[in-house]
């Protein structure tokens, strides 16, 4: 190197610590511009360096500004050197960072978005009104239902309170949002809208911030009008179905299909014994316990076969017997029928069922007395025959007696046989009160008389003693006579049966007088003939003596249970009543009360016979019409006897051309005796109109065989004078003449 | 946050134990942007052990940020950082 390199090297060497240092002093004229440019290099070089130191340190607050901004701390001036920074490129890093940040912030966006289109896809198609509200309850957001329930036009807006759309000013108690403020958790409540027209269920839930402080709430409302409706008819129709099973006769179980009783109303309570609180979810076997004709207990199988039976009426057996809870039998009809689901599925059954027990006994009866009629049409055939019968033997043995005298054994003999066959009429009489009840044919009696015939026949043979005490003033009463004699007999055969080692029996007839107070039921007030029938038997037990006047009732191991019946039946017809007081031990009392006849009847049939009928003294023409040829002829002699001009007929066709003939003759029949009753051919009841037609003043007498015969009782009413029962003596046959031709002087 | 692993996925594991914020976080940042993609994929998952414990808050709230899943457990003398792809 030469000199001058060597001065100039220096000199750059000194200006590098020393920048002021002037330029070296040479002669060179050659080396001046190059110190100059030394110089100008030197000078440029620090202002680069400068620069450089400037541009690291703005990088440095830069990346510090970066670290702060992703939260943490800035560089340490002694962590990296400004080449180890510019190296490691932190301002690349975390721009890297926020780009993946970003990014994430996009995608996040376009879920976040999606998310709300979602919401908004659901709150319009949930069910429900949707309300969103803040803390403070004013509307953040609702959606269409909403406005829909609760009748808003859309310019509602939000930014209101629900106050003033939902609650419109009040405060309701019980708003499901306090609550749900109040408890921090979902909440269920209801709601009234609509003027109350309108029912809502609400649910409000909590919206939390992520401090978990409640800063809005979703209220979802539900219209459950139609649901609330429907349960209120539900609930009617409930009620209507307690009251109408309540009010039904029949018994009501329902069962579900496993056949457990689901219901059952109060009659079924009492028909089974079973209270339906006990019964509910029992098999209905267990409760309906079904007996059959051999008393088996049989199991019903209600859903199976029995449901498939087309007749469901079928179900049990017609002697099939329910047995309650207490042991209590009855006979009981029953019906089943399914319960058919919506789905048309056997859902359970119902079961009708009724306590036929009475209709049962009803059925007997009525089969009994069938029986009873048929027997009766027989006993009445052979009545009349019989009747007919008597007629012509107590008409011959009349007529025989008269043509004797009468201290004669004969008159005497005769005597005896007429008592007889009037005993035989009284009971041919029995036999057709007996088979067939009829209407009484009564006539004005002394009951006195009666009372005594009936006991001296009844008590004949007994050991039974009696005492018969009669009222000297007794009134008399309108009685059928034969069947009044039938009431007292059966009474006195009861009472002998209760005194089967004898004992005494009082009878007492008296007169009463009852008023509107007085304590006999059914009995008017008026004036009445009492008759008291007093034994020392064992008495009635009280379970049984309101049955004894029912027909078919007997504690008689042999008895028909018909005697009683009969009394009643009797009395009652005679508008009186019989009634009866027991104790057991104390003996038995009947009673009977029967209207006695008014003060212008005081004549009573006290001798229904006449007692003195003279032969030969009646005047005027008689016709006698009677199928029967014995009868007529006994008639015929017996009339012709007394005194009269008779002429027979056989029926009504021959009677009428007889009388016409006769009227046309100019001599009329003054009296006609017609039989009722003329197989094939014309009888009395129609004869007589027929023959009114001919000759309404023609007076005629009814005479039958069946002595109950209905005719008989009312014969007025038919256009008859007066009634010839047969069998008749002359007595009879005179007595009832006589009245008529007498009526006809009257007339 | 939960740490989805699969048995197909790779680990990658830095240890940064002994160094300090910012420094932690600018290496821990670099890793995730080097293996970001992947770990979005699910193929990998990043483990960063550290002792800082002030990284246990900065790491795991930029990497959710980015959308990572991020557990933090504490190990004897260090912690675990374990970003993963979330769900």
């Amino acid at each position: 190197m030469t000199k001058i390199g060597k001065e100039i090297t220096t000199w750059v060497e000194q200006r590098r610590k020393n920048p002021d240092l002037p330029l070296p002093k040479t002669d060179s004229a050659e080396m001046q511009p190059l110190l100059a440019l030394i110089d100008e290099l030197e000078q440029e070089n620090r202002k680069l360096r400068c620069r450089h130191g400037a541009a690291i340190s703005y990088i440095r607050g830069k990346v510090d500004q970066l670290l702060e901004v992703i939260g943490t701390v800035p560089l340490r001036p002694e962590e990296l050197d400004d080449a180890t920074l510019i190296s490691l490129d932190p301002i690349g890093i975390v721009s890297e960072s926020f780009r993946r940040i970003l990014e994430n912030s996009r995608a996040t966006n376009d879920k976040l978005h999606l998310a709300m289109q979602e919401i908004k896809g659901i709150l319009e198609s949930v069910g429900g009104g949707v309300l969103v509200l803040d803390c403070h309850k004013k509307i953040v957001s609702y959606n269409q239902r909403c406005c829909e329930m609760m009748g808003w036009s859309h310019e509602n807006g939000t930014d209101r309170s629900c106050r003033d759309f939902i609650c419109r000013g009040d405060h309701p108690q019980g708003c499901v949002f306090d609550e749900m403020m109040r408890t921090g958790r979902l909440t269920k409540g209801s709601y009234c809208g609509g003027d109350g027209q309108r029912h809502f269920d609400v649910v409000a839930s909590p919206i939390r911030d992520s401090q978990g402080t409640i800063v809005r709430a979703v209220l979802l409302y539900h219209d459950i009008t139609e649901l609330v409706e429907a349960k209120a008819a539900v609930a009617q129709e409930k009620e209507r179905l307690f009251f109408t099973l309540a009010s039904i006769a029949e018994g009501v179980i329902a069962t579900n299909r496993h056949g457990r009783i689901s219901l059952m109303n109060q009659v079924a309570e009492r028909l089974t014994g079973w209270r339906s609180s006990q019964a509910l979810g029992r098999p209905l076997c267990d409760v309906l316990q079904v007996f059959n004709s051999e008393d088996q207990h049989i199991c019903l199988d209600i859903l199976g076969n029995v449901l498939l039976e087309e007749d469901p009426e079928q179900v049990v057996g017609s002697n099939a017997t329910l047995r309650s809870r207490t042991g209590e039998k009855l006979f009981f009809a029953m019906s089943a029928a399914p319960i058919l689901s919506q789905e048309k599925s056997v859902a359970g059954a119902i079961v009708v069922f009724r306590d036929i027990t009475k209709e049962k006994k009803l059925e007997e009866e009525m089969a009994k007395s069938s029986r009873i009629e048929s027997i009766g049409q027989l006993a009445g055939g052979i009545a009349h025959d019989f009747n007919n019968l008597l007629t012509a033997m107590l008409g011959n043995v009349s007529l025989a007696k008269m043509m004797t005298d009468c201290d004669s054994k004969v008159h005497q003999l005769l005597s005896q046989t007429e008592k007889a066959s009037a005993r035989a009429r009284d009971l041919t009489q029995q036999l057709l009160t007996f088979a067939r009840g009829g209407n009484p044919v009564k006539s004005l009696s002394s009951l006195g008389e009666l009372l005594k015939e009936s006991v001296d026949f009844s008590l004949s043979g007994s050991k039974v003693r009696c005492e018969l005490t009669v009222a000297e003033d007794l009134w008399p009463a309108e009685v059928d006579q034969g069947q009044f004699g039938q009431v007292i007999q059966n009474l006195i055969l009861n009472a002998v049966q209760a005194m089967p080692e004898g004992g005494l029996l009082r009878i007492n007839a008296e007169n009463r007088s009852l008023d509107g107070r007085s304590l006999v039921p059914q009995v008017t007030s008026g004036n009445y003939v009492q008759i008291t029938i007093r034994d020392q038997g064992p008495g009635i037990s009280s379970q049984d003596i309101n049955k004894i006047f029912d027909p078919y009732f007997t504690t008689k191991e042999l008895g028909q249970g018909l005697g009683l019946a009969i009394c009643y039946s009797i009395i009652k017809k005679h508008q009186g009543t019989i009634t009866v007081e027991s104790e057991p031990g104390w003996g038995t009392t009947f009673y009977i009360l029967l209207p006695a006849a008014g003060a212008d009847a005081a004549a009573a049939d006290t001798a229904p016979q006449v007692t003195e009928t003279s032969a030969g003294k009646g005047r005027g023409r008689v016709l006698i019409m009677d199928d029967e040829e014995v009868v007529r002829d006994v008639a015929a002699e017996m009339i012709s006897f007394l005194g009269y001009e008779v002429v027979e007929s056989c029926d009504g066709e021959e009677a009428l051309v007889l009388y016409a003939e006769a009227m046309e003759s100019g001599r009329p029949f003054d009296v006609v005796v017609m039989d009722l009753t003329i197989p094939g051919g014309m009888g009395g009841k129609e004869a007589v109109q027929k023959l009114h037609e001919l000759d309404p003043a023609a007076r005629v007498l009814a005479s039958s065989g069946y002595a109950n015969d209905p005719v008989l009782a009312d014969f007025s009413r038919y256009g008859f004078k007066g009634v010839v029962a047969k069998p008749y003596g002359v007595e009879g046959v005179a007595k009832a003449v006589e009245k008529a031709l007498q009526e006809q002087e009257e007339d | 946050m939960k740490k989805r692993m699969d048995k197909k996925q790779k680990n990658i594991e830095i240890d940064m134990r002994g160094q300090v914020c910012p420094s932690t976080m600018l290496v821990a940042l670099e890793a995730i942007n080097k293996y970001g993609d992947e770990l979005h994929g699910g193929m990998e998952q990043l483990c960063i052990l550290t002792d800082n414990r002030e990284a246990t808050n900065t790491i795991p709230d930029i990497a959710v940020n980015m959308g990572y899943a991020v557990q933090v457990d504490r190990q004897d003398s260090f912690y675990r950082i374990t970003l993963s792809c979330a769900e």
